[in-house]
């Protein structure tokens, strides 16, 4: 479903991403773990077609994001890390104004969204006057309204209170065994532990390890938990660099 | 529905929720209307008296105004590339929404076009406010027919549009073909943007001698300004499509009007081609540059200009020191300054070119005067646009300064004194410079340096003030701060401010040496009652508006 080919990505002298490789199935769940500045919001801005890549190409799809951008997109839905969000409009406007952007046939939908993330009381005040969740709560709502076959998604629990953190945990178990591909980045380790099927290490703008939970522990010849894979991994590759 | 028409549907919604939130709020929308009325009514008159004075000149008056109305258009012209310029930038590739729509199934041709009538709007709304008081006046005076208004609407609409249309396709290609990010793009901008302007004004201050014979001095003042009737100019084109209906020469006007739209036309195709290919390299490119700076913590010249706060106690300081970074390290704001000085040094260095010392005393009285007008309300502009803008701007960080031992009413302070001290040091100099150069007696010194302090103390607290008064803590973007309620009050105030000081002050002047009607007795006693009166009025715009910040500072929850 998305495809990677040696992608690379350079700010001036700055490289935030190098060579990257990867192929993401259709109903998989990938995530990307990576410390501070490794290049994973870069990666997923350059497959949401947000940022140019200096050299490769994307798939999403079959369709290339940066020349068939407008059917790539149609098929991805995106939340960043902050999101934007119309503040001067409610949540139901603002999801009726993405429903039309992707032509979304089922005029239900944003009252199905709103009653699912429980924003149905407070779905006609302004967004101005949201909490952080909340706002998180419409993002996620308003990336889901077109049912996405890509959904990309950057930390997803952040300002989500525990109760919304399961629901969207069970909304993502749910869309993915019904086919949708999750390409998420968390720092939440347990959460790539409970959700992934797949996870890709990237350090230093590099793809350092990518497999199952069961893989890198052997990659990292270790038999401990998540935290420890990824320690050893990225300390390793930081001595190999320095 | 295009998602050309679902964008603008959403642009009515959030404009349609903004007049909403006002419908409880009687007092902010009269104070609106009245201050907007007021300022409209108050430039009516203002331009009618000058028409009709105009009309009072024997035999030349309709040449004068001729030669006027191609000059207000060139001068016009040249303002709406510069400021169609500045917001081009910043609006083609500001974070947040545009991030938001690139990530969205629309075309980068319909995120363009939608973002470029936002820049069309923001340059060209303040001449669209003058105008009207303007023509109205014209139309007024002359007895001018209802047609007068439907052709002017006709030619200001593709003058405006393909003005905006240089200035978006100048900040394309620089940012995408010339591969310009960040800082750089704003000074290659405004060098281009701003040499028409620093020319206009070299024009403007290096006029020759003023000669007595006021037919000599209209040739000579008007064939000094030769550019404003180049052909090749669309301010050319709408001024002379005016007079020629003027004229009732309809078929010649329509050519002038065929011209400006075509012409407008012509690059609207152009943005539009050029827009699918250029605009997301030319986005991508910007982005790419905010991950590139690199902060230098050895020498540089912010580091020595904060170095020189370094006696004040710890925490102004650093609260002063993080004041003066984050406006020099944001283009936004240093580039915008730095014109407004450009435009004070070569106004100031012109001056050397009169001969001031040949003139009557009168005369330097009235430059003198003129001067300290002119620097009011530069500084009025200047303290609106940079200084209220400040306290939103601490924005969604403020609970760090709530959190620290300093508490807001101190921040308020803080930035008053700094704005204060800045702003009386700099008009103060340049004021006294001016003074020197025009040889004026020791009294219009005092009066000066007086003015300067009352208008320095006025403007800043009522920027500081009103700032903190109106404060929109959400946005980042300092120019649309500006642009709300509050912004615009604080305008508007400061214009008035400067007027009743200007107005005040120039009373015993004029009386004494221009109407020679009193006596230098007399004349010291008036110049003494109306620096009483300003510093009466300086006093209340000084105290309230800062009363006021300190009250809602105070119950201001985050």
């Amino acid at each position: 479903m998305i495809e990677i080919k040696n992608l690379s990505k350079k700010f001036g002298n700055i490289v935030a991403v190098k060579s990257l490789n990867l192929r993401i199935e259709k109903g998989e769940l990938f995530i990307l773990l990576g410390p501070n500045g490794a290049g994973k919001t870069t990666t997923m801005k350059l497959i949401t077609g947000l940022l140019r890549p200096t050299e490769g190409e994307i798939w999403v799809g079959g369709y290339s994001v940066l020349r068939e951008y407008m059917m790539a997109k149609r098929l991805i839905g995106y939340i960043p890390d902050t999101p934007y969000v119309y503040e001067k409009l409610s949540a139901r406007e603002f999801l009726h104004f993405i429903q039309d952007i992707y032509q979304v046939e089922n005029k239900h939908k944003v009252e199905e969204l709103l009653e699912l993330f429980h924003l149905r009381e407070e779905a006609d005040r302004l967004i101005e006057e949201y909490s952080h969740g909340m706002k998180q709560k419409v993002a996620i709502a308003s990336a889901l309204i077109h049912n996405p076959k890509v959904l990309i998604i950057d930390e997803p629990l952040v300002g989500l209170d525990p109760r919304s953190a399961r629901l969207l945990k069970d909304i993502l178990k749910k869309k993915v065994k019904d086919g949708m591909t999750v390409f998420l980045s968390t720092h939440t380790l347990s959460l790539a532990e409970e959700l992934s099927h797949r996870i890709g290490i990237i350090n230093e703008s590099k793809l350092i390890a990518v497999g199952t939970l069961k893989e890198l522990r052997e990659k990292a010849k270790t038999t401990g938990n998540l935290e420890e894979v990824f320690l050893r991994l990225t300390e390793e590759e930081s001595e190999l660099f320095s | 529905m295009s998602s050309f028409l679902k964008l603008l549907r959403l642009r009515l919604r959030i404009l349609r929720n903004l007049l909403l939130r006002y419908k409880g709020s009687w007092f902010k929308v009269l104070v609106i209307f009245f201050f907007s009325l007021s300022f409209l009514l108050g430039m009516f008159f203002l331009f009618r008296e000058g028409f009709q004075f105009i009309k009072t000149i024997p035999l030349i008056s309709d040449l004068v105004i001729n030669r006027l109305f191609y000059f207000l258009f060139l001068f016009t012209f040249f303002l709406m590339l510069f400021s169609s310029v500045l917001t081009s930038y910043s609006t083609f590739f500001s974070q947040g929404e545009t991030d938001l729509l690139v990530s969205l199934p629309i075309s980068f041709r319909v995120i363009f076009t939608h973002k470029f009538l936002e820049i069309a709007f923001y340059t060209s709304w303040s001449f669209i406010f003058l105008g009207i008081p303007f023509f109205s006046a014209y139309a007024v005076i002359n007895h001018l027919p209802a047609s007068f208004y439907v052709v002017m609407v006709i030619l200001v609409i593709p003058f405006v549009l393909l003005t905006s249309e240089l200035g978006a396709l100048f900040t394309l290609l620089l940012s995408r073909v010339m591969a310009l990010k960040g800082w750089r793009i704003y000074i290659a901008g405004l060098l281009v943007a701003s040499i028409p302007i620093f020319y206009f004004l070299y024009k403007i201050f290096s006029l020759p001698p003023i000669p007595s014979d006021l037919f000599t001095m209209v040739r000579k003042v008007f064939s000094h300004f030769q550019l404003s009737q180049h052909t090749y100019l669309p301010s050319y084109w709408v001024a002379k499509g005016l007079f020629l209906f003027l004229q009732g020469e309809t078929g010649k006007m329509n050519k002038y009007i065929l011209l400006l739209y075509s012409f407008s036309f012509l690059l609207s195709g152009l943005l539009l081609l050029l827009s699918e290919f250029l605009y997301f390299p030319a986005f991508s490119n910007v982005r790419g540059s905010l991950r590139e700076k690199r902060i230098s913590r050895k020498f540089s010249p912010l580091n020595l200009l904060t170095s020189f706060f370094s006696f004040l106690p710890g925490k102004y300081r650093a609260l002063v020191q993080k004041d003066i970074k984050n406006f020099f390290r944001d283009p936004r704001q240093w580039s915008q300054f730095l014109i407004f000085f450009g435009i004070l040094a070569v106004y100031i260095i012109n001056l050397r070119s009169y001969r001031y010392f040949a003139v009557t005393p009168s005369f330097k009285m009235m430059i003198s005067l003129v001067n300290i007008a002119a620097m009011g309300f530069i500084l009025s502009t200047l303290t609106t646009r940079f200084m209220f803008p400040q306290m939103s701007l601490e924005g969604k960080r403020i609970w760090i300064i709530k959190l620290s031992s300093l508490t807001l009413r101190e921040v308020l302070w803080e930035k008053f004194y700094l704005t204060f001290a800045f702003c009386f040091l700099v008009v103060a100099l340049l004021s006294n410079l001016t003074n020197v150069l025009l040889q004026v007696s020791p009294l219009l010194y005092l009066v000066g340096n007086i003015l300067v302090l009352c208008m320095s103390l006025s403007l800043t607290s009522l920027s500081v003030g009103l700032g903190a008064v109106f404060p929109d803590f959400s946005s980042d973007n300092p120019a649309r701060i500006v642009s709300g309620f509050g912004g615009t009050v604080n305008f508007i105030l400061g214009i008035i401010y400067v007027l009743l000081v200007v107005s005040l002050i120039s009373i015993p002047f004029s009386l004494r040496y221009i109407l020679m009607k009193i006596n230098d007795r007399v004349f010291i006693v008036l110049v003494k009652i109306a620096i009483t009166w300003i510093s009466g009025i300086t006093f209340f715009s000084v105290f309230f508006p800062l009363r006021y910040a300190c009250r809602k500072l105070e119950k201001l929850e985050i």
